[in-house]
C-alpha cells in the first residue's frame, strides 16, 4: 500500500514576476518502510518537494495524499495537527530546542499529544539507547556535538511513531564519521520500526545507502531506481 | 499547557544578562515611581491633616459668612442647632469659634491682629492647641486672660503677665475694646498667623465683640474622613439655606492645589520613565522573538500550533513582567514601610516651608497600596504590549520560509 502519493504536484515561486518552477508536475508514490534518497543539484527543487510532501508548504497545483487522505485540502490548523501526529521532521540544523534536554526534546511531541508519562519515558529510553546517547539523556543540545544533535533529532522525529520521516539534508553539516553513524541509526530504525524515510542529500556516500534513489533536476524527476 | 509554561520559563533564562536587564529596569521603574509618589502622597496627607486641624472637617456658618468673614454674619450657638448637628451619624465633636480682626497694642506699638475666641478644652481635644504653648499657660474657659502668638508678642514687646490692649469693631458696629492680661504665649507654625493671632476664651470674645451667645463658625470633627461629603450633604438638607456648610477641601484650596501640581509633576515624570523603560523592554522582547524565527518555524513544522507558540511568547513576557514586579515590590514595599516609620527630618528652607503650612518639618512617606497596584498594573500593561508584535510576527510567519 502506498503511504504517500503525490499527483501532478507543482510549485511555482514568484508566479507574477519571474516564475520559478521549483517543482514541475511531479507524480510519485512511496510505500511503507521505504528508505528513499532524493538527490539533485543545488536549486533542483529537493527542499521544495520535501516541504510539499511534509505539508509545511502548499502546492500551486496538484495534490498530496497521505494514507489515502488528501492533505492539500486541510486548513492550516488541521495540517499542523496532521504533521504532529503523522510526520517526523529532521532538518539540516536548528532541530532541537536549546532550552530542553535531549530527553525532553525527544518526548516533546509526545507531550504535546498528551501521551502518558510512562509511555513517554519508555519510548525515550529505547530511542536514546538506540542512538547511543543513553548517557547524555539530561544534557542540553549545546553540550552535544553536531552529530549527536542530529541523532537526537532523528529520535525526536521517530518518538511518536509517525507514518514517515522527512529529512532535508540531515548530514549536510556532519563529518563522515557522524554521517555514517547517523545513517546507521536511520537505517536501523527504518528496519526496526518500519517507518518510511525520505531524505535529500548531496552526498554520494549517503546516496549509496538508500534503497531507492530519486534524481531531481529542474523540478522534475529524471530517474527513479530501487535496489 | 504545563509544557508551554516550562518552555517559556526556560526561554527567559536563555539569555540571562538580557533578562536580568529587563528585570532590573522593571524593578527600578517600580521602586522609583513608588518612592517618589509615596513621598508626595505622604507629605500631602500630612499637609491636609495640618490644614484640617486648623479648620475642621466641616464648618457650619451663617449663610455667606466665608466670603467676607464679617463679624456681622454670626450664628446663634443654641441648643437646637447643636442638637440638629449632633443628630447626624458620624459627627463626634462640635467646636465653636468666634473670630474678628482688631488692633492689638502693647506699650508703644500696635498691630492688626486676629482675635480668635475658642472653647479651649474642646479645641484642644481636636487639635492639641495647648501643646503650642511656649511660655506661661493656657487660659481656662472662665478666665479673662488671653494667649498670644510668639511673633506678635515679640513685635509688641509683650510677655506673660503683661497686658494686651485690643480695640476694634464688634458685632453690629459696637465698639470692641478691652485690656487683657497675657497668660501664655504660643508658637504658631504658620508665620503669617504667628504675628497676628490672639486666642481668647469664647465667652470673653463674645463679651468683647458684644456678640453674646454667638459664634462665627462651628467646626466639626467626624469619625471618618471619607464620610465628609455624606455628612455635609445631610447637614445642608437638615439646616437649610440659612446656613453655609463647608467641607475641609473647600476651606484649604491652596493645599489641594499644591497637591494637584504634585500629581501633574508625578504623572509627567513617571510617564517619561515608563516610556523609556517600556521601549527598552519592548525592544528586548521583539529582539528575542526575531532571533528565534527559525526555531518558531521548526516548532510549527513539527506540530506546534501558531497559538501555542504565541502562548509561549506571551508567557515569557508575562513571567518577566511579574518577576520584575515582584522584585520591585519586594524592595519598594519594605522600604516604604521603613521610611513611613522613620521619616527624614528637614532643616533650613525646606523645614520652613513645611512649617508655614502648619506641618511638621519631616519628609513623610505614605503607605499607599493603591499606588503599588497601579504601578504594577502599568508595568503589566507594558509587558502585554511588548508581546503583541512578536505574536503578530508569528501570525504572519510561513513555516517553509522560516526554516
Ligand atoms: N521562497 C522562495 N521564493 C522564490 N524562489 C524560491 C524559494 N525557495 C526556493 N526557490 C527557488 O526554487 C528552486 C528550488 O529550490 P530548492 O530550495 O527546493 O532547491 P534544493 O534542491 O533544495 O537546493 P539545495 O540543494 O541548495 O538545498 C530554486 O531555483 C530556488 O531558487
Ligand atoms: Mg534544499
Amino acid at each position: 500500500m502506498n503511504v504517500i502519493e503525490i499527483k501532478n504536484l507543482r510549485k511555482i515561486y514568484n508566479e507574477k514576476t519571474v516564475p520559478v518552477n521549483a517543482v514541475n508536475d511531479v507524480s510519485l508514490s512511496f510505500k511503507a518502510k521505504e528508505f528513499t534518497a532524493i538527490v539533485g543539484a543545488s536549486g533542483s527543487g529537493k527542499t521544495t518537494l520535501l516541504n510539499l510532501i511534509g505539508g509545511i508548504d502548499t502546492p500551486t497545483s496538484g495534490n498530496v495524499f497521505i494514507n489515502g487522505k488528501n492533505v492539500s485540502e486541510l486548513s492550516e490548523n488541521k495540517m499542523t495537527q496532521f504533521r504532529r501526529d503523522n510526520i517526523g521532521f529532521v532538518f539540516q540544523q536548528y532541530n532541537l530546542l536549546p532550552v530542553l534536554t535531549a530527553k525532553e526534546n525527544v518526548e516533546f511531541i509526545m507531550e504535546l499529544q498528551k501521551k502518558p508519562k510512562e509511555e513517554r519515558e519508555k519510548r525515550v529510553t529505547v530511542l536514546l539507547t538506540e542512538i547511543g546517547l543513553a548517557d547524555k539523556i539530561n544534557e542540553r543540545p549545546a553540550k552535544l556535538s553536531g552529530g549527536q544533535q542530529q541523532r537526537v533529532a532523528v529520535a525526536r522525529a521517530l518518538a511518536h511513531k509517525p507514518t514517515f520521516v522527512i529529512a532535508d539534508e540531515p548530514t549536510a553539516n556532519l563529518d563522515s564519521k557522524s554521517t555514517a553513524d547517523l545513517l546507521n541509526i536511520m537505517e536501523e530504525l527504518n528496519q526496526k520500526e518500519g517507518t518510511t524515510f525520505i531524505f535529500s542529500t548531496h552526498d554520494q556516500r549517503v546516496v549509496d545507502r538508500a534503497k531507492r534513489v530519486i534524481v531531481f533536476e529542474d523540478g522534475k524527476v529524471i530517474s527513479d531506481t530501487s535496489k | 499547557m504545563k509544557q508551554l509554561i516550562k518552555l517559556a520559563w526556560r526561554n527567559i533564562w536563555r539569555k540571562r544578562k538580557r533578562s536580568v536587564i529587563v528585570l532590573v529596569s522593571i524593578a527600578f521603574a517600580i521602586i522609583i515611581t513608588i518612592s517618589l509618589r509615596s513621598l508626595m502622597l505622604g507629605n500631602g496627607d500630612k499637609m491636609v491633616e495640618a490644614g484640617v486641624k486648623n479648620v475642621g472637617y466641616i464648618q457650619v456658618h451663617t449663610a455667606d459668612y466665608w466670603k467676607d468673614k464679617s463679624i456681622n454674619d454670626l450664628l446663634l450657638d443654641d441648643d437646637k442647632l447643636i442638637d440638629k448637628i449632633n443628630s447626624i451619624e458620624g459627627v463626634t465633636q462640635i467646636i465653636p469659634r468666634l473670630q474678628n480682626f482688631s488692633l492689638a497694642a502693647g506699650d508703644k506699638t500696635s498691630k492688626a491682629s486676629l482675635v480668635l475666641g475658642i472653647d479651649g478644652d474642646n479645641e484642644n481635644e481636636f487639635n492639641k492647641v495647648k501643646d503650642r504653648i511656649v511660655k506661661g499657660s493656657f487660659f481656662t474657659s472662665k478666665s479673662k486672660k488671653v494667649v498670644i502668638a510668639e511673633g506678635l508678642a515679640k513685635y509688641l514687646k509683650l510677655t506673660v503677665g503683661d497686658t494686651l490692649v485690643l480695640i476694634g469693631q464688634g458685632y453690629q458696629a459696637n465698639v470692641a475694646a478691652g485690656k487683657y492680661p497675657i497668660s501664655g504665649i504660643v508658637k504658631i507654625p504658620n508665620p503669617q498667623m504667628n504675628v497676628m493671632l490672639v486666642y481668647m476664651p469664647l465667652s470673653l470674645a463674645q463679651e468683647y465683640n458684644s456678640a453674646f451667645g454667638m459664634c462665627s463658625a462651628l467646626m466639626l470633627n467626624i469619625k471618618d474622613k471619607s464620610q465628609t461629603n455624606r455628612i455635609s450633604k445631610e447637614l445642608k438638607s437638615k439646616l437649610g439655606s440659612n446656613y453655609e456648610i463647608m467641607t475641609w477641601d473647600e476651606m484649604i484650596p491652596e493645599i489641594l492645589n499644591g497637591l494637584k501640581i504634585d500629581t501633574t509633576v508625578f504623572t509627567l515624570l513617571s510617564s517619561c520613565l515608563f516610556l523609556i523603560v517600556g521601549f527598552g523592554i519592548i525592544g528586548t522582547i521583539i529582539m528575542m522573538a526575531l532571533e528565534r524565527k527559525k526555531e518558531f518555524g521548526m516548532l510549527q513544522a513539527i506540530g506546534l500550533q501558531k497559538s501555542q507558540i504565541q502562548t509561549v511568547i506571551f508567557l515569557e513576557s508575562l513571567m518577566l513582567g511579574i518577576t520584575g514586579i515582584i522584585i520591585g515590590l519586594s524592595i519598594a514595599i519594605p522600604f516604604m514601610i521603613f521610611m513611613y516609620y522613620h521619616p527624614i527630618p528637614l532643616t533650613g528652607d525646606g523645614a520652613k516651608s513645611f512649617e508655614a503650612m502648619g506641618a511638621e518639618p519631616i519628609m513623610q512617606f505614605g503607605i499607599k497600596p493603591k499606588l503599588w497596584a497601579l504601578m504594577s498594573f502599568i508595568v503589566f500593561c507594558i509587558m502585554l504590549i511588548a508581546s503583541l508584535l512578536p505574536i503578530q510576527i508569528i501570525n504572519k510567519q510561513k513555516v517553509a520560509e522560516a526554516i
